[in-house]
């Protein structure tokens, strides 16, 4: 039997929950009063968290001049709300790490994700946007959804898969013919649940109709387009073996040339490498 | 004339249009003749097209196609074409993309051959 979307992400005991650290660290960046000490000690309280973090800062992912020691240090040099981020980022990679393998290669899950992160970056970039960070994060999660039906309802997800192997369908077409909704929708409820801003939400959400996004078209953009991206390098997989169609209002609010995607291409596959590594082999030491 | 990517500009070229840096400011006035100089400051300035005279975006990708091997060419364009079956290939941004993927898949098989 089918199960709703409600059911799927519903019951608390379903869904996996951020660790508490970072509803604290969330609860502080929100606060305008909180001071940037504050939010350091509530970092440094978690020693593998702090280290993930000061390893990610020191790295040519940022690629600041001199050696970054503390993580005080690390929030006055990348500010707050990107090292929230970042803190964001690591903290749900390494919880999804142990996804069962026989439906899912969650490695080339996470290649695929970082690779549309990387792609968000840069087009963000060139869209003159301040913290580019929260774009390489909407692009980290857009695809979150699938995590929680491959656990949840893996035997639609399987016959899900084996369909468009057969039938050359586009992926969320299918799951939304055989349940309802699909993997964008089920990331938008998960995003939601945990309580994260509203842009991640909305960017999972509809990264495949952006146009629709009520408050955050823009960041709903950046990641339909990036998604395409990732998609026509082939650099990871969720599971889609199709570029997914183009929503030609989206890409026309973003007001870039097209000329624009041949350096990103080239920044998407220089950085790429450098930051699978960073993100996926980090607890090696 | 016609607008042409960074990397396709060469000195010698006359810009059809003003070259402007990605926060409006002319770098470089139509009619003017495009220097190796003025190539490294369109870079530096973040700018990532050109409109010259006497070439298009089309000729680039005739005569870039021209020079590959027609059966791997052949081979990449089918592979690429496939991937994108869902998306409208007279769109310009997927145009555009379609051609980079095809390039990019052409140099694969050309390493596979080596």
């Amino acid at each position: 039997m089918a199960l709703s979307l409600r059911q799927l992400i519903g019951a608390e005991e379903n869904v996996p929950s951020l660790p508490m650290i970072f509803h604290h660290l969330n609860e502080a960046v929100n606060n305008a009063r909180s001071s940037m000490r504050e939010i350091a000690e509530i970092i440094s309280t978690d020693q593998s968290l702090s280290a993930r973090l000061l390893k990610l800062v020191n790295s040519v992912f940022f690629g600041f001049p001199s050696r970054i020691e503390t993580i005080s240090h690390a929030a006055t040099i990348i500010g707050i709300q990107q090292l929230r981020d970042m803190a964001l980022a690591t903290t749900i990679i390494q919880m999804f790490r142990g996804i069962p393998a026989e439906l899912l290669d969650a490695k080339a899950f996470w290649r695929h994700s970082i690779a549309c992160g990387i792609a968000a970056r840069v087009l963000a970039s060139y869209h003159q946007e301040p913290n580019v960070e929260r774009f390489f994060v909407a692009g980290l999660l857009h695809d979150i959804g699938h995590l929680i039906i491959y656990r949840r309802n893996a035997g639609q997800a399987k016959e899900a898969l084996v369909r468009c192997a057969q039938s050359g369908e586009l992926l969320y077409q299918v799951e939304r013919q055989m349940m309802g909704f699909d993997h964008a929708d089920v990331g938008g409820l998960l995003l939601n649940h945990w309580r994260l801003p509203q842009s991640l939400e909305e960017a999972a959400k509809f990264h495949h109709r952006p146009s629709r996004a009520p408050r955050f078209p823009l960041e709903s953009g950046v990641i339909h387009v990036a998604d395409l991206i990732a998609n026509a390098l082939q650099m990871g997989s969720s599971g889609e073996r199709f570029v997914p169609p183009l929503d030609a209002r989206a890409w026309e609010g973003l007001r870039l040339s097209v000329s624009i995607l041949s350096p990103t291409i080239q920044q998407v596959e220089q950085q790429f490498a450098n930051t699978v590594s960073l993100f996926l082999e980090d607890d090696k030491r | 004339m016609g607008t042409i990517n960074i990397e396709n500009i060469e000195p010698g070229m006359v810009l059809a249009g003003d070259a402007k840096a990605r926060n409006g400011r002319v770098l470089l006035r139509a009619g003017k003749t495009i220097t190796e100089k003025h190539i490294e400051t369109f870079k530096a300035w973040g700018v990532t097209e050109a409109d010259v005279e006497g070439i298009t975006k089309e000729d680039l990708a005739a005569s870039a196609a021209a020079q590959a091997d027609p059966k791997l060419f052949e081979k990449a364009e089918r592979m690429t074409r496939a991937r994108f079956r869902h998306t409208d290939p007279n769109h310009p941004f997927v145009d555009e993309l379609q051609r980079l993927c095809t390039f990019r898949a052409l140099k694969m098989l050309n390493g596979a051959g080596s």
